[in-house]
């Protein structure tokens, strides 16, 4: 069953991409014009709050569930996709980190909350590139914290019995060392 | 969503994904976090990105296997002595979880030679495995072995048997056994340890991994009638050879298609290979080596995708 849906979505991807070879041997036949309207395209998307909002092609094409369906139907201007899982507040957040290039110091200024849902964000819209990015800065805030911190993060209650928990630590207390304060 | 609520659990994909990115040392804590996430960070599907090498403070090298190696560690609490493995795979950057414990009561030993560890791969089973052979109960005169299966929770016992003739490790390396062929190796002295022993009384215990049986070989005929100095035992091509020192040469003897053959290289300061065919008492051949290393022990060692499984349970 899987091995179906995934050979389907290959084959979609690969229809996009023939899409965009097309769309790029049009380019080359009238660049300059072409690629004047390229750049200052929107598609309109509304989020999960109502919002519509106008977003960049450039910012869009990094959304590959969109760029798969802009492909599929060839719509222009007046398409809008619905992203029901993403919030205006988040998209935002998207935005700004795309356009300023995927900066760590960035990152730094979100809340513990937002980087997760970015991360779910980036999952969903199928962005590749800020996904790993969020996962590398969700890993920068992790690492070297307890694992109270870890848990609180995550919102994760702890399973473990107090025995079980000790034992783990003491097989694995070499992992413990030097850990920072939270 | 609300960016408000602290109630966004992610995904397990998500969290591998971040889990990737923390160095060895942070993902073994996070074992603690819950029991999914233990489940999730010993899962082998989690090795998709190297991580930084978090060496683990071991010390000493047991042996190295189809490119993992085994290192092992020990403490010493009050009277006892805690002795355990782990199996890294230095290529995947993978490290085992450590193996269960062996404490031992240190009035028990009269010194180290006592008990003995070896590593090997069973292929029958795909399974790689640490032997613990002991000579405890001093009075016992009996030999146990003793297995830890990768994975496994248990050290197994699986043969006892005579504990003479005495079985030693290699001295230099510590007492760790030789593995060749499904096989873990080593030397087997007639009588005591400290006596005076001739090279051709020596005999090489040989313990089977799949067969979990042991046998005592002999030395290959032709061998020097001289009093042991360094006797070691290695492996060269696929087969095992026997290594040890006479006044200032150092000997080593191999069984090549039914041939044995030694090989001198003049001992300390030139190295001077000869070999030399028994069987047809005539130099094959000599080479000369401009080295100094001679006293660094190397291991023979292929990268590999062989992963330890980090999972106890």
């Amino acid at each position: 069953m899987a091995e179906r849906g995934e050979s389907s979505e290959a084959v979609m991807l690969k229809k996009t991409e023939e899409e965009k070879l097309r769309k790029g041997k049009m380019i080359v036949g009238d660049e300059s014009k072409a690629g004047y309207e390229e750049e200052g395209k929107k598609v309109k998307l509304v989020t999960s709050d109502g919002v519509t909002m106008e977003v960049e092609i450039s910012i869009v094409k990094e959304m590959e569930i969109i760029q798969t369906f802009i492909g599929a139907t060839d719509t222009d201007d007046s398409f809008i996709f619905p992203i029901s899982n993403v919030s205006s507040h988040i998209l935002n957040q998207i935005i700004e980190l795309v356009k300023g290039e995927y900066d760590q110091e960035l990152a730094k200024k979100l809340s513990h909350d937002e980087l997760k849902e970015i991360l779910v964000a980036a999952n969903y819209l199928n962005m590749k590139t800020l996904f790993h990015f969020i996962a590398t800065a969700i890993a920068n805030v992790i690492q070297n914290k307890s694992v109270e911190f870890v848990r609180d993060f995550f919102g994760i209650v702890n399973d473990f019995t107090e025995e079980e928990e000790a034992e783990l630590r003491k097989t694995n207390a070499w992992a413990f060392e030097g850990v920072d304060e939270d | 969503m609300s960016s408000s609520q602290n109630n966004c659990v992610l995904p397990e994909n998500m969290l591998m994904e971040i889990l990737s990115w923390l160095p060895l040392k942070d993902v073994v804590q996070c074992r603690c976090v819950t029991k999914v996430w233990n489940h999730l960070v010993s899962d082998s599907a989690f090795v998709k990105h190297s991580h930084p090498i978090d060496l683990w403070k071991s010390r000493s090298i047991l042996g190295v296997c189809n490119g993992l190696v085994c290192l092992q560690d020990h403490c010493v609490v009050d009277e006892f002595e805690e002795y355990w493995v782990r199996i890294w795979n230095p290529a995947t950057r993978v490290m085992s979880k450590d193996s269960p414990h062996i404490c031992l009561q240190r009035s028990d030993y009269k010194d180290d030679s006592w008990f003995m560890f070896g590593f090997g791969h069973d292929e029958s089973s795909d399974t790689y495995q640490v032997l613990f052979l002991d000579y405890n109960k001093n009075e016992s005169q009996k030999l146990e072995v003793s297995v830890w299966s990768l994975g496994d929770t248990c050290w197994r016992n699986t043969l006892t048997c005579d504990a003479f003739p005495t079985v030693i490790g290699r001295e230099s390396r510590g007492t760790f056994g030789t593995f060749v062929s499904g096989t873990l190796n080593w030397l087997a002295f007639p009588k005591s340890y400290y006596g005076y022993v001739r090279m051709n009384q020596l005999e090489i215990f040989s313990y089977n991994l799949k067969n979990e049986t042991c046998k005592y070989l002999p030395m290959p005929d032709g061998i020097l009638e001289v009093y042991v100095c360094n006797p070691e035992l290695e492996v060269l091509k696929g087969c095992l050879y026997l290594c040890h020192h006479y006044e200032d040469l150092s000997i080593i003897w191999i069984c090549e298609d039914d041939d044995v053959v030694l090989l001198a290289n003049t001992y300390i300061h030139k190295v001077d290979f000869i070999r030399y065919n028994t069987r047809d008492n005539r130099i094959d051949g000599r080479e000369l080596y401009k080295t100094e290393k001679c006293f660094l022990f190397s291991y023979d060692y292929a990268q590999s995708l062989v992963l330890p499984r980090l999972e106890i349970r």
